[in-house]
């Protein structure tokens, strides 16, 4: 029986040798080992592996941006793993090409199973990242709902949105945009109009539903 | 026999030093237990809040930590029993360990090596056990 070649990506060395000893002591695998984008790039192509378990911060610009370029060049099939990855971390990964989303606590045994369905063309996820994988999916929909009421206002309009987004006031968008104050509570209530929204404040849950998790708790952090 | 010595000779029972792998990713202790089963009696634990009071009963040679949440109270006991402690930043990549009662960085370029781990451990186990 032919074994599953799995190559694992990620900088730090523990993580690497942790599933080599674990996939030895298995049996059924043959595994090679990357510290970079490069170093996994270059083992994909001289080792061919069939999988490659790569670190959501995988150097140099992380395992996302990874899997994106592995599937342009490849037919390995990737899957991520992370300690506490965000449910658009996971969407993110998935929509990339992973095959698969692992938490970087994963047990043992569980590790085994997931890369050798992956080598069989299975998917892995980890069961507490289905349900943010379930998730995501579901603030997907609603961002891209939120995205096409946003599309009914104009550019001005949406300058005006991201700022009462952020928290701001009248008079401090009026001075950041450099218009009149008169004019903010104008594009405010036009963007009220168009949105069929009652408050500021819905306007803003609007906005950053579109924008996704990432604005949102940048935001959460601003305020 | 110095109190050090003494904390790290083997229990009764224990022919090799028994370095605690006090952690809650399964992958930190297959990625160590090879390298320091050289040496030594390698057992995992969960890293929580009863991993302070578990160390203290089973009064390892060593304790290797990742958790930030656990590693305040291993501290303490490993001063009291004087046993050595070796500090696995996963935040950052670094290996510290616990040396004459300070922190000591010893590598935060390898990303966390094993073999580091192992050299690290093996050091101050027996250096305290010489001493």
């Amino acid at each position: 029986m032919s074994r599953t070649r799995i190559v694992v990506a990620d900088s730090l060395s523990i993580f690497r040798s942790g599933v080599r000893n674990l996939l030895a002591r298995e049996g059924g695998f043959q595994v090679f080992e990357a510290a970079s984008l490069d170093e996994l790039e270059w083992t994909v192509l001289a080792e061919r592996p069939q999988v490659a378990l790569v670190d959501l911060d995988l150097p140099p610009r992380g395992g996302i941006a990874a899997v994106q370029r592995l599937g342009t060049s490849s037919d390995v099939r990737p899957v991520l793993w992370s300690f506490r990855p965000t449910r658009d971390d996971v969407l993110d990964g998935i929509r990339a090409g992973a095959h698969g989303f692992l938490a970087k606590d994963v047990a043992p045994a569980e590790l085994v199973h997931a890369l050798a369905g992956v080598g069989r063309g299975e998917a892995a996820l980890s069961p507490g990242l289905a349900s943010l994988m379930i998730e995501a999916l579901h603030g997907f929909d609603q961002r891209h709902r939120a995205s096409e009421r946003l599309s009914a206002l104009s550019a001005r309009e949406l300058e005006v949105l991201a700022l009462v987004a952020d928290g701001a006031r009248n008079r401090e968008i009026a001075a950041t945009l450099t218009i009149s104050e008169f004019t903010v509570k104008r594009h405010v209530q036009n963007i009220l109009d168009k949105l069929a929204v009652v408050s500021r404040r819905a306007a803003a849950e609007c906005y950053l539903a579109a924008c996704g998790e990432n604005r949102r708790s940048a935001v959460a952090q601003a305020v | 026999m110095s109190v050090a010595a003494a904390a790290t000779e083997p229990v009764a029972g224990r022919t090799r030093p028994l370095v605690a792998v006090v952690s809650n990713v399964p992958m930190i202790f297959e990625g160590l237990r090879e390298e320091l089963g050289v040496f030594a009696e390698v057992q995992s634990f969960p890293a929580h809040a009863g991993a302070a009071g578990l160390l203290r009963s089973i009064r390892p040679a060593a304790a290797v930590v990742d958790d930030e949440d656990v590693l305040a109270a291993v501290e303490v006991v490993a001063r009291e029993l004087a046993f050595s402690l070796v500090h696995l930043a996963l935040a950052d990549g670094c290996v510290r360990t616990l040396r004459d009662g300070r922190w000591v960085v010893v590598d935060c370029e390898g990303g966390l090596r094993p073999e580091t781990v192992r050299d690290v451990v093996a050091a101050d186990v027996f250096a305290r056990r010489a001493g």
